[in-house]
């Protein structure tokens, strides 16, 4: 059995993971310098979210396509989209960024006024808060937006097909083998492939379920 | 009474979706994608000498519509680009052996985009990246493609640079957009896009005959409307059309 589209999945979901942490903590930043600020990144956060997967797969196709300025920019200095690995990350992250970027604001915006005020007084940059008052205490929600984003990355399916082919090897992700295997009427390859997913899904659901659990406990305990 | 509303309520919304009964005779028709353009033509004439048979008219690469045969889409005629298609199905005993016919044939080409520089199937530069052909297993064009890198002894040397399409007409959309280099269709299918050019045709002998061949589906319960269909599909008037979109009748 070929596990490469394993392997691929896993390396495009954890970069595009990565990268929607950092987006999505910046975002929250920004977001609380003021009310016209949130509304903006709030509708362009939700935005990939409702739009279908295959819609963002073609914007991506057209920004970063060999016909278009960009795409052909970058194609001068070396860097190819379409195709790549790099395009499968793209994909991803802009399908998967909403649910990771909603969970974390969710957690910071219920972070308790007064500890902040408390921070402020003791003399804290609005730069330390967030890192050291604010994140500590969204952590939880923090943690449920990585574990949702990095799964909705890995099942990535329309966006990434028309951004990033299927190569096998390359850019043949678990969902893209498990079609196409479907569609080649190999059901026992296609059981194989759903099997390992419905495992990372359950990994990734159960994980979800004892972080929450053990921060409750915490918080009773305390 | 707001309960049982609300528990009835759902049903009479499926019932809405599913109501509506066709009034004229309707016959399913799953083609090989690269009949598109030729089959809407065909179908737009075909209405006009016989305006009592409607033809929904389904596009999808040959292996997959082969699958959704032996899963039991309920599909009367099917066009497949390739005869394996129609072996598999006969063999299962999914199709009605009489109705087998054969209706059209069709090239093989390389192309490239549009004012790219001219390759041949056996001078494939190295500096090209990708090449898009449609994936062997359920596109014909494809197989036909890996059996001419094959006979010409660089499959090996061709395959880690190979882009598979799900139907041969996402291969040509990968070569319109300059995302691939090159890209193995028919060449009808180039014939359609301004933004490709055929830059070789496969050598003779290179593969298997590209041929179409339409079946009646064996549980079709429009076999009359079908037959219908196949033999217009062999008419004079149809191979008017078929040549008029570059296909061999």
């Amino acid at each position: 059995m070929d596990l490469s589209p394993v392997y691929v999945s896993f390396k495009v979901a954890l970069i595009s993971t990565f990268i929607n942490i950092f987006l999505s903590l910046a975002c929250v930043y920004i977001s609380m310098k003021g009310r016209g600020v949130r509304r903006v990144i709030d509708v362009m956060a939700t935005f990939p979210m409702v739009l279908p997967p295959t819609f963002v797969g073609f914007i991506i196709l057209m920004l970063f396509g060999l016909r278009s300025p960009i795409g052909s920019f970058l194609d001068s200095i070396g860097i190819r989209v379409v195709f790549t690995v790099l395009g499968a990350v793209i994909a991803s992250s802009v399908v998967s960024f909403p649910l990771v970027y909603r969970s974390i604001d969710a957690g910071f915006k219920s972070v308790d006024a007064s500890f902040i005020k408390a921070a402020k007084v003791l003399g804290a940059g609005s730069f330390k808060i967030f890192f050291r008052v604010m994140l500590p205490l969204a952590w939880p929600s923090f943690l449920s937006g990585v574990i949702l984003g990095f799964s909705r990355a890995l099942g990535e399916f329309g966006a990434t097909l028309m951004v990033a082919g299927n190569i096998p090897g390359r850019t043949q992700t678990l969902p893209l083998a498990l079609y196409f295997y479907v569609e080649q009427g190999d059901i026992e390859m296609a059981w194989l492939y759903g099997i390992i997913i419905v495992a990372i899904a359950l990994a990734a659901s159960l994980s979800i379920e004892f972080l929450s659990d053990r921060f409750v406990l915490k918080k009773e305990n305390q | 009474m707001r309960k049982i509303l609300l528990i009835i309520l759902p049903f009479l919304m499926l019932s809405l979706i599913s109501g509506c009964s066709p009034e004229k005779e309707e016959i399913n028709v799953s083609c090989a994608a690269s009949l598109r353009d030729v089959m809407e033509a065909l179908i737009t004439s075909f209405n006009e000498e016989d305006s009592n048979i409607a033809v929904t008219v389904n596009f999808a690469s040959s292996g997959t519509i082969m699958n959704q045969i032996k899963e039991g889409a309920p599909i009367d005629v099917f066009v497949s680009a390739g005869r394996k298609e129609i072996d598999s199905l006969n063999e299962a005993g999914l199709a009605r052996p009489d109705s087998i016919t054969k209706i059209a044939g069709n090239e093989l080409v390389l192309i490239v985009p549009s004012g790219g520089k001219k390759i041949k199937f056996n001078e494939l530069p190295g500096d090209l990246e990708y090449i898009a052909i449609g994936e062997p297993e359920i596109v014909p064009a494809g197989r036909y493609a890996k059996e001419v890198f094959t006979s010409l002894g660089i499959w090996d040397e061709v395959e880690p640079r190979l882009v598979m399409g799900k139907d041969v007409r996402s291969v040509l959309a990968y070569v319109e957009s300059g995302s691939a280099g090159a890209g193995v269709v028919y060449k009808t299918d180039a014939g359609i896009s301004k933004d490709v050019e055929i830059s070789d045709s496969a050598p003779a002998g290179s593969h298997e005959e590209i041929a179409y061949y339409a079946i009646i589906v064996k549980d079709s319960r429009h076999v009359k409307d079908a037959e219908a269909f196949i033999s217009f599909l062999k008419s004079e008037k149809a191979k008017v059309i078929f040549k008029k979109f570059g296909f061999e009748v």
